[in-house]
């Protein structure tokens, strides 16, 4: 990854590229509190990263579209978002009934399938468009364009809002969808909404930070708060503090050491993760 | 008579084996029913079936003279529920009040906001447990029993008219087993709600069951405690030689090591 930020334009903090990196990684850091929070309290971390390279072959599929279909409404963007849906409802769809193994298998598949179309589409795609794929891969906070903020906020305020309204209903599902069911509550529609709305989040994230580093700032935070949490709104402050510490950290570390700023993040994520870790094991 | 259940030649198969077979029996309500087989007989389906979630190959259900396959709704909105163990997710960080405000505020549409009422009443349910002490901890953190009877209190808030609680005694001791058993008792007499209880060792509660169902995909035997709880019949549910001892009125099973 290249940092392309130039000493002269960092020392500006008003610099539009730094504001919607900053702007960015607070949302990112939102959807790391609620969609990441869920996922693995779910014990569903994998769903993260299966998204994001579902997103992958979305966005190859959206350009191939485009490109040589002529399908020119069919935004890349789209793709992503469609092809996220899709490992949303089939983990979901192999894990009725509160299957984790068998989502996890799910998402596999769908990773699978949705990587090896992307390797196919890039064979007939004109070579000047292979790297606007790659770059969904390999996204950079510092690139995000006011497209990529708008779908990030657009995601962002989704999962909130349909977080404070089901907050409940997402627990249940999480804890005990069985009797939530039997209790008149439709633990399958439930199950349906949270897995799909954090599917879309997750890939909005991803075109802002990169399928490789989404997994760090999403569910490393995650990770490190459920092994300590009491609650899940603790769990959910306390992953979003992290997530976005991590990032800003790593935006400043960006603009002193020029290293990728997501790239510092997941380092500091990951190495909280080994410290709480740590520290918990010693106090077992 | 009024009935709770009805099940009339109810027959149900789970990838293509059949795991009820030809099952039949009435149970008056309010009554207290505890169920009895070993793995595998098919006691968690029956409850299933019961609540609308599986659909029978043959025969009629009815719970309250509702059919639960065509209007699940109609039956959940009497019931309570205590799944067997496996069922829940025990490492879920929530506090011990939002569990028992789960009876609560699932019978009610989102948001399920908590009134003061539904709050007082989930305390009132913890303290009927004996847990009253443990409101503002870490479901996560009690011991197995504990957790086992703070899920008894939230199927109590619900105040359901019927109940079904899927080995809720796993794990829990024998003493408290049967303080436990005392309080559904008292909720069949006093509050008229039906109970149906399945258990792997019916020793602590049968003096206070009203019926025993013996089930190992068929009905080996339905009806009173007494007329039930025989060698034979439990012989035959267990598919082999089972002793019993007698003691008052009741027959207890011997179970573990026995040298005669
Ligand atoms: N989802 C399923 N798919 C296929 N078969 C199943 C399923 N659930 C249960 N079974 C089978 O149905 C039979 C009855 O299962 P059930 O869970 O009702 O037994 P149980 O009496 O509750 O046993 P236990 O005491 O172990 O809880 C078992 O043989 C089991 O293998
Ligand atoms: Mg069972």
């Amino acid at each position: 990854m290249v940092n392309i930020a130039m000493p002269s334009q960092v020392m500006s903090m008003l610099e539009p590229f730094l504001v919607r990196a900053l702007v960015g990684a607070l949302l990112t850091s939102i959807i790391a509190a609620t969609s990441g929070t869920f996922s693995v309290l779910r014990g569903l971390s994998f769903l993260v990263s299966g998204v994001a390279h579902a997103a992958f072959g979305g966005v190859a599929l959206g350009i191939f579209l485009q490109e040589v279909i002529g399908v020119k409404w069919f935004h890349p963007l789209l793709g992503a978002l469609l092809f996220a849906a899709i490992v949303a409802v089939g983990a979901g769809y192999a894990g009725e009934g509160g299957f984790t193994a068998r989502m996890e298998a799910a998402i596999g598949v769908i990773f699978a399938f949705s990587m090896s179309l992307a390797v196919l589409i890039m064979f007939y795609l004109p070579a000047e468009k292979i790297p606007l794929i790659w770059g969904f891969l390999f996204g950079d906070i510092l690139l995000l364009t006011n497209e990529d903020l708008f779908l990030l906020g657009a995601m962002t305020s989704l999962m909130i809002g349909f977080t404070i309204v089901f907050h409940r209903e997402f627990t249940y599902i999480i804890f005990d969808p069985e009797t939530a069911e039997a209790y008149g509550m439709r633990s399958r529609a439930y199950h349906y909404l949270l897995l799909v709305l954090s599917a879309l989040a997750i890939a909005a994230a991803t075109k802002a930070v990169g399928a490789i580093l989404v997994y760090a700032v999403i569910v490393i935070p995650a990770a490190t708060s459920a092994l300590v949490g009491r609650s899940i709104p603790s769990i959910a402050l306390r992953v979003f503090l992290i997530a976005i510490c991590c990032q800003y950290l790593g935006l400043a570390a960006s603009a002193v050491f020029q290293a990728a700023p997501s790239a510092v993040a997941g380092v500091l994520a990951a190495l909280i993760y080994l410290i709480i870790l740590l520290a918990k094991r010693r106090g077992q | 008579m009024s009935y709770a259940i009805e099940v009339e030649n109810l027959t149900v198969t789970l990838n293509s084996t059949v795991v009820l077979d030809s099952l039949s029996f009435k149970l008056p309500h309010p009554s207290f029913l505890a169920i009895m087989g070993p793995n595998g007989a098919g006691k968690t389906t029956l409850i299933r079936v019961l609540l609308g979630f599986l659909k029978p190959v043959k025969g009629k259900v009815r719970v309250f003279g509702i059919d639960p396959v065509e209007h699940p709704s109609g039956v959940r909105a009497l019931a309570g529920y205590l799944p067997q163990k496996e069922r829940i997710s025990f490492e879920i960080p929530m506090c011990v009040k939002d569990v028992v405000l789960m009876g609560k505020l699932l019978k009610k549409s989102p948001p399920r906001v908590p009134t003061r009422e539904d709050i007082e009443a989930a305390r009132d349910a913890l303290r009927a447990v004996g847990l009253e002490e443990l409101w503002n901890r870490c479901f996560r953190e009690l011991s197995g029993g504990q957790q086992q009877r703070v899920l008894l209190a939230r199927l109590l808030v619900a105040e359901p008219k019927i109940a079904f609680l899927d080995e809720p005694f796993a794990g829990v001791d024998v003493q408290t087993q049967q303080a436990l058993t005392a309080l559904l008792h008292k909720l069949v007499r006093e509050r008229k709600v039906t109970i149906v209880l399945v258990t792997h060792d019916v020793n602590p509660i049968q003096e206070h069951t009203d019926y025993i169902l013996l089930l190992n995909r068929k009905a080996i035997a339905f009806g009173h405690p007494t007329e039930v709880i025989t060698s034979e019949n439990l012989s035959k549910m267990y598919g082999a030689p089972i002793k019993v001892i007698q003691y008052g009125q009741y027959c207890y099973a011997i179970t573990g090591d026995v040298h005669a």
